[in-house]
């Protein structure tokens, strides 16, 4: 899609080159989606911005190194931001966000700006319709593995399962959201 | 999509692809991941596959308006913040950021093809190209500057400062062999911009960027041949 302003990669290069303007233009685009990723998973409005203004500090520090090669923009900052989160949930072992109230959040989720729906993919929908059709058991098993970084053996503790239930329960459901998105790719 | 399970030994690795994917596996399954994707293509594509997803569904968490002042703070953490850092300190720390950026870009390349090592093979470590900036000016007053970056997609960037433009202009990169070439034309109002772009032509080849009215006259060039 082709979207009006400079693109990430674009703004991320003239971050890393000290260009003051490229930085707050960075930063508008992406605040309402670091924090809300940070507030989705911790709960707490206060340490979700420590946790965003960390974020941005880091994509600062390592613009210069972000290879476009390995991934979109938009990818390499949210997981930068839910690895931030994560870490803060293990060392103050804070309570993190049920993974269901993530699930319903990004299942009815679509209040992006229009900068911010030009930066998610276009196959969101489809993928949401996917996530929205998986046994609850595998979309909390997903959500925990991927959003919260939990390992198998973590899920498996967490939901009261054996491991392997648990490992198929996120391979399960992580299958189907890939045939939906995969699908929403080509057919864009 | 590659049909991941149709080849027997690629069966057992399934969930541990995925596990791999999400960035939970660790210990001795990932190093016999590790071991089995260097010698499977298809389960490399299955893994991309399934990294896009994971993405993708870290990407459908709602955006959530932050704090008031949040981006005052976010910017000032980042020693981001115009209106108290005089301009000939920031084009300062701006040419070393941009030497500090090119030198890392290039190794940047090299650590991705260190730590890809066992896994998908990188892709050349030129292509990731080089940033340079150039002062924009017009009539020996600076107005903004010019950022254009090398490598597979080559993008040309302009900041502008307080023009007091408020009028659409076209941007021209005027080539080293002398043609002019238009590669963009946007709306600059009377404060301070961003506009960026991919470029049509390789940076190398472009001698200098200038800024026109509707008419054609030139507003502000940049020199992008040192």
């Amino acid at each position: 899609m082709e979207r009006d302003g400079p693109t990430d990669e674009a703004l991320l290069a003239g971050l890393a080159a000290g260009d003051e303007l490229a930085a707050t233009a960075f930063v508008r685009r992406y605040q309402r989606r670091i924090f809300g990723l940070a507030v989705g998973m911790v709960g707490d409005p206060a340490l979700a911005e420590e946790i965003a203004q960390e974020a941005f500090l880091r994509v600062w520090r390592h613009a210069a190194v972000y290879d476009a090669r390995r991934g979109a923009v938009a990818s390499w900052v949210l997981t930068i931001t839910r690895n931030l989160a994560v870490d803060a949930i293990r060392m103050r072992r804070s309570v993190p966000v049920d993974p269901d109230d993530f699930a319903r959040t990004a299942l009815v989720s679509d209040d992006r700006s229009p900068e911010e729906a030009a930066v998610t993919a276009d196959a969101a929908p489809g993928l949401r319709r996917a996530l929205a059709t998986l046994p609850p058991d595998q979309r909390r098993a997903l959500v925990l593995a991927v959003v919260h970084g939990h390992s198998a053996a973590e899920v498996s503790e967490e939901e009261g399962i054996p491991l392997g239930t648990a490992k198929t329960r996120i391979r399960a459901g992580m299958a189907k959201l890939r045939t939906a998105w995969v699908g929403g790719q080509v057919t864009r | 999509m590659s049909e991941h399970g149709t080849r027997p030994d690629c069966e057992p690795f399934g969930e541990d692809l995925v596990l791999f994917a999400t960035g939970t596996l660790s210990g001795p399954a990932r190093t016999e991941l590790l071991e089995h994707l260097a010698a499977c293509p298809n389960c490399r594509i299955d893994l991309e596959q399934y990294a896009e997803t994971a993405d993708a569904l870290l990407g459908l968490s709602g955006g959530v308006e932050p704090p008031a002042g949040f981006e005052v703070r976010a910017l000032e953490r980042m020693g981001v913040n115009e209106t108290v850092v005089p301009i000939g300190r920031r084009w300062r720390r701006r040419a070393l950021a941009v030497a500090a950026a090119v030198v890392l870009v290039v190794a940047g390349g090299a650590i991705g093809a260190g730590v890809m090592s066992g896994g998908p093979a990188p892709r050349p470590a030129e292509a990731s190209g080089s940033i340079h900036v150039a002062s924009l000016d017009y009539d020996g007053t600076r107005v903004g500057h010019v950022t254009v970056s090398g490598g597979d997609e080559p993008w040309l960037l302009m900041s502008l400062s307080g023009t007091g433009w408020d009028q659409q202009v076209t941007c021209e990169a005027v080539l080293t062999d002398g043609r002019h070439v238009v590669v963009g034309s946007f709306w600059v109002g009377s404060g301070p911009s961003v506009w960026g772009v991919r470029l049509p032509v390789a940076p190398s080849e472009i001698s200098r960027a200038v800024v026109l009215d509707a008419h054609g006259d030139v507003l502000a060039s940049a020199e992008l041949r040192a």
